[in-house]
């Protein structure tokens, strides 16, 4: 990258939100998964934009010089889709966090992209409203690249993935312009009240593409009052009853429950005791039921009791109230005291397929030689109304390990290949991932493809192999 | 106190939670802490870069160990200018603070510490005190108080009450005599705590100045020792018992005059040397998230002794405890080699302050910076050490 273009972009971003250092450079390049831990693939400067002004300025600037731009939020997707494969401009959007607007009345949530979501669940919980989605991460994420990278979550069981819950969008898009997406677009001043306007569905084109299709400045999500009356129930299933298991969760969830959450024994093993699990459960599921009085709440209760007893469930006291309650959450917390690095990739899949995607999970681990309290092979899986959204992970015994390292990546390969044949989807779009998985797609990937390029014909945007390989 | 390559396994245990960096708080809420609307790491909020933030710094500190990075000045900026303030130490499991000093060990070493940190260490290997001062003029402002140098009480006053606020260290004598102690002070056989020179990557330095100090404690005869300074309190009790053991009870004074009011042995009045109707309090880094789990963090003391202060209307500050915002000070190692994060820092914090409101606090360094802040911005607020606001007040 030409010092022209570095002086070009301090005079947009200002001296003092650019460096070009190695040690920062080196310090974007991380990202912790495949496609990024262990990566050398610097960008060549980084900025900090302060405004959607900014942003369409850097955009214009790096389409000229056809650079390449990566935006990134606090870079705690572990699926390497916010690295600078190609190099060129890495643009932090930590600065951009200056407003949240909730409106009561419509209740919608607009904020700025590099707004943590936390904060907004924060700033939410002070007046009786609820974020749709409780991220299993931290409060350094980010709600722009929430949105970029669709997360998933807790209370997904009812109210789906972020993007499900989106009504608008500010975006520049790849050749500059500043674009509103949803009912914020009129200048009626009434706001992000209605995701659709008329036309496509445009909102879908910036969720989920990681930034490939343009850079989203501002989000406005849906929200709701806070539930007032919630109940926990847990039960465990031995490795053996996957399929009774299968049975419990379709059922439950056809009716779809506040929330279900899953994960195998690996995950708290640690805590067994002071959880109280059964020494034979495998399975952990913890569900979250609400109803609008006691007396529905009863009602669910009953169900889901009922439900779980008859595929042999057995019930765990106190779990679910300890793990999935509001505002601990502690499914991740729980175990963070003793969790050693590991690696994992998300994806999605039906749930009546949930006892043969677990199988694949223990066969393909097993042959890896991952299948031990070494490893701790965790499983865990936020649910939709039909589908699972498990997080397969392997612990790391050390991450110097070049010969783990290698085992682990080839274990990642594979089932990341097989599950997306048995029909599962990928949660995101990056060159980790097996090139098979989009080919896979057919007509729908070169659908995508030219989309890309219609967008971005520079391909300046988040580029990648995936996007842009041999075939584009 | 580890070494950087003992402290490998730590760094390859991360796995970017990055609950060490973020705004606002749940994951904090849940561990049943009280909530903040909008908590910053502080170097990060100073310099925006993601590289400042205490993950990547686990990051640069493996690839150091790894030996794929080279230090350069960039790597030094990004760890000596980190106050090391220890909220990330206090929400992660993993031991920030050790790795922040055991890479500026290793930076040390190669001869890339900052020159004003050089320096001050340099007053400490000559004169035993930060200020390169004659370490026989700790004694001044002990001159007319007839102190002895032996006894089971002892109070040992830091480099800053000893040369440059001196008001603190004889509101300390002043409390404890009225109380019917008579505490022994070492005088010229006091040295610095070592302080600065363990944050700033001299652990050698930070041993011998520990070494001298519990040898001539314990010759001393004292049972107990006293500290006025945050950060010398800090030092004893997080510290030194990883250096030696030691026989002695460690106490802020702060804590002493908790008891000693809860005991009746102290009453205070309520006129001082100014009229002040309501006081606020700045939870110094030293006496609290560094002692986070360990159980000598110290909330609630400072705040029992203002609610004794008649008169005074005590308004807590919206961050407070875990999360009051640092000074900037950082141990002076950012005060003296990044001076513009400690005013961009204390400034910020003193914003918080209403004008009118005295801010109190227990840390000398706090103390310095933040009333630099009220005269850079020129704001209303009266900046003083507790305990010296005390010593006014005392019958």
């Amino acid at each position: 990258m030409g010092s022209n273009l570095v002086s070009r972009l301090k005079a947009i971003v200002g001296s003092e939100h650019l460096t070009d250092s190695y040690v920062d450079r080196r310090a974007y390049a991380y990202v912790n998964g495949f496609g990024g831990d262990f990566s050398y693939i610097l960008p060549d400067v980084v900025v900090l934009p302060e405004s959607t002004e900014e942003v369409s300025k850097i955009i214009l600037l790096a389409n000229e010089t056809k650079t390449p731009v990566v935006p990134r939020g606090a870079a705690t997707n572990m699926l390497g889709v916010n690295v600078a494969n190609r190099g060129g401009i890495m643009m932090d959007m930590s600065l951009m966090n200056k407003t949240i607007d909730i409106d009561e009345g419509n209740m919608i949530v607009t904020a700025d992209a590099g707004c943590s979501v936390y904060r907004i669940m924060h700033d939410l919980d002070k007046i009786g409203l609820e974020f749709p989605v409780a991220p299993l991460f931290t409060s350094a994420v980010q709600i722009g690249a929430s949105a970029a990278c669709n997360i998933s979550g807790l209370h997904m069981t009812r109210f789906g993935r972020i993007g499900d819950n989106i009504t608008g969008l500010e975006v520049v898009l790849p050749t500059g312009e500043i674009v509103t997406l949803g009912s914020g677009a009129y200048k009626s001043g009434l706001g992000f009240y209605h995701r659709y306007t008329g036309g496509p569905d445009l909102i879908g084109l910036f969720v989920n593409a990681c930034g490939a299709t343009g850079v989203i400045t501002k989000v406005a999500v849906k929200v709701r009052p806070k539930p007032n009356f919630l109940g926990y129930l847990a039960y465990g299933w031995r490795r053996d009853q996957a399929r009774d298991l299968t049975a419990a969760l379709d059922k439950v969830q056809r009716n779809p429950v506040y929330d279900c959450y899953l994960t195998n024994h690996w995950f708290y093993t640690k805590r067994a005791e002071v959880l109280g699990l059964p020494p034979d459960a495998h399975f952990l599921a913890c569900f979250t039921i609400d109803g609008h009085n006691e007396e529905a709440l009863a009602f669910e209760r009953d169900r889901v009791t009922r439900i779980s007893e008859e595929h042999y469930g057995v019930a765990i006291s106190g779990l679910a109230e300890f793990l999935v309650a509001p505002p601990h959450y502690r499914i991740w917390t729980a175990v963070t005291p003793w969790i050693k690095r590991e690696q994992t990739f998300y994806f999605f899949g039906p749930v009546r397929k949930f006892a043969d995607i677990y199988d694949l999970f223990e066969e393909v681990t097993t042959k890896y030689g991952f299948w031990n309290y070494e490893h701790r092979p965790m499983w865990f899986s936020f649910h939709g109304r039909n589908t699972i959204n498990p997080f397969p992970m392997i612990m790391m015994n050390n991450p110097s390990d070049q010969e783990e390292l290698d085992r682990i990546r080839r274990w990642w390969d594979e089932f990341n290949t097989r599950v997306v044949e048995m029909g599962c989807t990928q949660y995101n779009l990056g060159d980790a991932f097996p090139k098979e998985n989009y080919e896979a797609l057919g007509p729908l990937w070169d659908l995508t493809r030219k989309i890309k390029r219609f967008l971005d014909p520079n391909d300046i945007m988040n580029p990648s192999e995936t996007y842009s390989g041999d075939t584009a | 106190m580890k070494k950087l390559e003992e402290l490998r396994a730590d760094l390859d245990r991360c796995y970017a939670e990055s609950t060490c960096y973020g705004r606002g708080s749940l994951v904090p809420f849940a561990q049943g802490l009280q909530p903040v609307d909008d908590w910053i790491c502080p170097i990060l909020d100073y310099a925006g870069f993601f590289s400042y933030t205490p993950r990547s710094k686990l990051f640069l500190a493996r690839e150091v160990l790894a030996g794929n990075m080279q230090i350069d000045e960039q790597l030094v900026r990004i760890f000596y200018s980190c106050p090391d303030c220890g909220v990330c130490d206090s929400l992660c499991p993993l031991p920030h603070l050790e790795i922040s000093r055991a890479m500026k060990e290793r930076i040390a070493e190669e001869g890339y510490i900052p020159e004003p940190n050089r320096k001050l260490n340099d007053n400490l290997r000559q004169n035993h005190n930060v200020f390169g001062a004659p370490n026989e003029n700790r004694a001044r402002w002990a001159k007319a108080l007839q102190i002895p140098k032996q006894g089971k009480v002892l109070y040992f006053a830091g480099c800053y009450h000893s040369y440059r606020q001196p008001e603190t260290a004889r509101a300390v004598i002043k409390i404890l005599r009225t109380a019917g102690i008579d505490a022994a002070f070492l005088a010229g056989d006091e040295w610095c705590c070592g302080l600065h020179a363990g944050f700033s990557g001299n652990r050698d330095l930070e041993r011998e100045m520990a070494n001298h100090n519990m040898k001539v404690i314990e010759r001393c005869g004292a049972e107990k020792v006293v500290f006025s300074c945050a950060s010398c309190y800090r030092t004893f009790r997080t510290d030194y018992p990883q250096l030696s053991s030691y026989s002695f009870e460690v106490m802020h004074i702060v804590e002493v005059l908790s008891e000693l009011l809860k005991e009746g042995k102290i009453e205070i009045n309520s006129k001082g040397e100014q009229e002040v109707t309501k006081v606020t309090y700045h939870d110094p880094c030293h006496m609290g998230k560094h002692h986070l789990g360990r159980g000598f963090n110290l909330y609630k003391a400072p705040r029992d002794v203002i609610m004794s202060i008649p008169g005074v209307e005590f308004i807590e500050m919206q961050r407070h405890g875990l999360w009051a915002d640092c000074c900037g000070g950082g141990s002076s190692v950012v005060s003296s080699a990044y001076s513009k994060v400690t005013k961009y820092l204390s400034q910020k914090r003193l914003c918080q302050v209403q004008e009118d409101v005295a801010l109190l606090t227990t840390c000398p360094r706090c103390v310095e910076n933040l009333k630099r802040a009220v005269k850079d911005l020129g704001r209303r607020v009266i900046v003083k050490d507790l305990i010296s606001f005390v010593g006014e007040r005392i019958k």
